[in-house]
């Protein structure tokens, strides 16, 4: 038995040199090797597990058409386990294995990680999380496909004047980097828009009991409680504000537009509003919209194969690997070439209509980014008729 | 009287002694540690220069532990410690990236004979508790200072090491920053085996089994547990510095709790209180974890098996190595080795006696 331990243990070490030294191709034939830079485990893994589904459902698809110039595509996956400093690690060793272009990772830490990185190895990198440090200033080979904190905080601000609240509480997470630029973001908008900031809450992650914060919110009469953070947080506090029962209505940012808050919040979670991009609320979106048969081509399928609508996350990694498509099918599977691709895509997509330049690398257009209401579990577009929702995607 | 003393055997014969071993096993792990960066590529480089950096903590982690009987749950604190001091005094203060270093060296063992005053009156799991809130603090408390730290965001383009007007940029930068890495762990090496074999070491080693005994036997407890702490801490800060010149980017995430289970893991696996079983504890679990990624991502396998592999095998890796090699990898191997030792003496000394 000790023996077969041994055995094992040089197995092990055996294949981990030989896992290690990649092959250094960059072939112009072959196949073209696309890496998918992601969390399969730890905290950020429910993101990544959908763009890991994502992105293999848009290889495949691809790969059925012929690939791009006749060449397969090549998906090299690794899992970072949450953890920047094994993005760092996974980031080269992609490099090293002739991988021409790169999406992720969801994590924002883990983006910033290895931005030196992508600075002086020159492998471009789709980013799929949302941290604006990445594309501003903006940075030769990082793009991203999230909307900027700012124009989140514009579709909860402008939902909120047109329904006539003027009277905004907000809860923020102060140990959560996405919260803390929703909540600087939405300050900055307020008094513009004429809208009186009257509670103003924080809490730290892993805090379980919202009633101090709440007494203090329902005492200041809101007309709508704003919600800044990600992941458990939010499904608690959905929970404990319905058993409150004010009547005052709650609003959550982006990041709880995904089954990973619907499901666990439950009933709860009904009538609650979240701010949504326009892929999430793909199938409200009227036919007549220039861009619903694009928001089909990928749903459909994906609902096939997962038995569930597409949530936030798997449109990100769809765009990251639409971007590098057709950056590769304008100017070649190059490094190089693809950056050339990106800095100037000007496409279609299920979000609206992206534009890519030199010096801005995110272009989701604001019409994309929409406000929802939970119903039975579903993101419900709200405040649009049906004529403005034709038009959402359109810079 | 006493017999005279026997004639020294030969050099050859001593150096090929069973003795020796040991002595020839380092040479060549250092021979080959040294000669490795020349035959690695950029990934296998950073990986290189992340085991060395985690041996450094680990060596520490082994020290305090193993050997002065202390626990420490949040070593990570003392690596976050280091990273922030030499980014912000380099980034911020524009010091130069060597002094930044030895300061944040400095004043990470500094903090942890501070912190560690009050903490090592405390033993066992309340120790461990101890050091863990103590790292839940310095993260939230980075958190609080965003003007300073960057918050919850973070530090971004913190400067690269550099002597002088020479800069480490370029296409040798991970080369030439594994060689420095190495520089750096051999010392904290080499000075983790002196202090064992030294008086201090000694005392140590006395009061990590009996506070009582050793205090009784005139061993200054609470000083060389606080010495022992800050100094652990010291080689964890030097690490988190140079990481921070490395990487470039630090945030509160970069140093969650999971690393300090993870340096204690690499301890425990390569044995707690075995100078060069830091290494290779390290050099194991962070291959295994590489191994791991590698095979749980790899084409054709179904989504579920990252998770797998990741947590399952690597579970049941470590469970064996505790189960069948309790006191780490290394002391099992030496055990071996002695009683073998111990063995071909017994037969000696019966030869001589049948004689």
């Amino acid at each position: 038995m000790r023996r077969l331990v041994w055995l094992a243990a040089v197995a092990l070490l055996v294949s981990a040199c030989a896992g290690g030294s990649g092959t250094q191709s960059t072939a112009s034939k072959g196949p073209i090797k696309i890496g998918l830079l992601t969390s399969l485990t730890g905290n950020y893994a429910p993101l990544g597990k959908e763009d890991l589904l994502a992105a293999q459902q848009m290889v495949a698809e691809q790969n059925a058409k012929g690939g791009i110039d006749g060449r397969k595509i090549n998906l090299t996956v690794m899992d970072d386990g949450s953890q920047p400093s094994q993005t760092v690690v996974d980031y080269r060793r992609m490099v090293d294995q002739g991988v021409v272009a790169i999406e992720g990772p969801p994590q924002s830490t883990a983006e910033l990680a290895i931005q030196s990185e992508v600075d002086s190895l020159k492998v471009p990198d789709v980013s799929v999380g949302a941290a604006d440090q990445q594309v501003i200033p903006v940075h030769p080979y990082m793009w991203q496909t999230t909307p900027l904190s700012s124009e989140v905080a514009t579709a909860c601000v402008n939902y909120m004047k047109e329904r006539g609240w003027t009277r905004l509480a907000m809860l923020t997470d102060t140990t959560n980097a996405y919260a803390i630029a929703g909540h600087s973001e939405t300050l900055s908008l307020l008094a513009k828009d004429g809208i009186q900031l009257v509670a103003d809450e924080t809490f730290q992650l892993g805090q379980t009991d919202f009633t101090p914060q709440f007494t203090k919110i329902e005492a200041a009469k809101p007309d709508v409680l704003l919600v800044w953070s990600t992941g458990a947080p939010p499904v608690v506090i959905t929970k404990q504000w319905a058993a409150a029962n004010t009547g005052i209505p709650l609003m959550m940012s982006a990041a709880e537009a995904s089954t990973l808050y619907v499901q666990p919040a439950g009933a709860a979670a009904n009538g609650v509003y979240v701010q949504a991009t326009m892929g999430v609320v793909g199938q409200y979106i009227p036919s007549s919209n220039p861009f619903k048969k694009l928001i089909d081509q990928f749903a459909g399928p994906f609902q096939k194969k997962n038995g569930y609508w597409p949530p936030q996350f798997a449109w990100d990694s769809m765009l990251a690997m639409t971007f590098i498509f057709n950056a590769i099918e304008r100017d070649g599977a190059t490094p190089a070439g693809i950056k050339k691709g990106l800095d100037s895509i000007n496409l279609n997509t299920p979000q609206g209509h992206y534009q890519f330049t030199p010096t801005k690398h995110w272009g989701m257009p604001q019409s994309s980014n929409l406000m929802s209401q939970v119903q039975n579990g579903q993101f419900v577009p709200v405040g649009l008729s049906a004529k403005q929702l034709a038009k959402v995607g359109e810079q | 009287m006493s017999e005279l003393p026997a004639e020294p055997p030969p050099l050859w014969q001593r150096l090929l002694s069973r003795q020796a071993l040991g002595g020839w096993v380092l040479a060549a792990t250092a021979v080959v540690s040294l000669l490795a960066p020349l035959g690695l590529d950029d990934a296998q480089l950073t990986i290189y220069v992340f085991i060395g950096l985690y041996t450094m903590v680990v060596a520490g982690l082994s020290l305090l532990m193993g050997f002065a009987g202390q626990v420490s749950l949040g070593q990570a604190a003392f690596f976050t410690i280091g990273a922030y001091t030499a980014a912000i005094l380099t980034r911020d203060a524009g010091m130069p990236s060597l002094l930044a270093l030895a300061i944040s060296t400095t004043a990470t063992a500094g903090i942890a004979a501070l912190v560690g005053l009050p903490l090592l009156r405390l033993r066992g799991h309340y120790l461990a508790f101890a050091t863990l809130a103590f790292q839940l603090i310095v993260l939230s408390a980075i958190s609080q200072v965003p003007q300073l730290t960057g918050g919850d965001t973070g530090l971004t383009a913190i400067p690269t090491l550099s002597l002088g007007p020479i800069a480490l940029h370029g296409q040798f930068r991970t080369f030439i920053f594994a060689y420095v890495v190495w520089v750096l762990a051999a010392g904290v090496l080499v000075m983790n085996r002196n202090l064992v074999r030294s008086r201090p070491g000694r005392g140590l080693r006395a009061l990590a089994t009996s506070e009582v005994g050793a205090l009784a036997a005139g061993v200054p407890v609470t000083r060389y547990k606080v010495q022992v702490f800050a100094l652990s801490a010291g080689y964890a800060g030097l690490a988190g510095g140079v990481y921070a010149f490395f990487v470039g980017y630090i945030a509160p995430e970069t140093f969650p709790v999971l690393l300090s289970v993870q340096f204690l893991i690499m301890a425990a696996v390569g044995g707690l209180g075995s100078v060069w079983g830091s290494v290779l504890g390290t050099a194991g679990v962070y291959l295994l974890i590489q191994v791991l990624d590698t095979v749980g991502t790899a084409p054709g396998l179904p989504a579920s098996a990252p998770a797998i592999f990741s947590y399952a095998v690597y579970g049941l890796v470590l469970v064996a190595i505790m189960l069948y090699l309790p006191q780490g990898v290394l002391p099992a191997i030496q055990a071996r080795l002695v009683g073998r030792r111990a063995v071909s003496a017994v037969e000696a000394e019966r030869s001589t006696r049948a004689s």
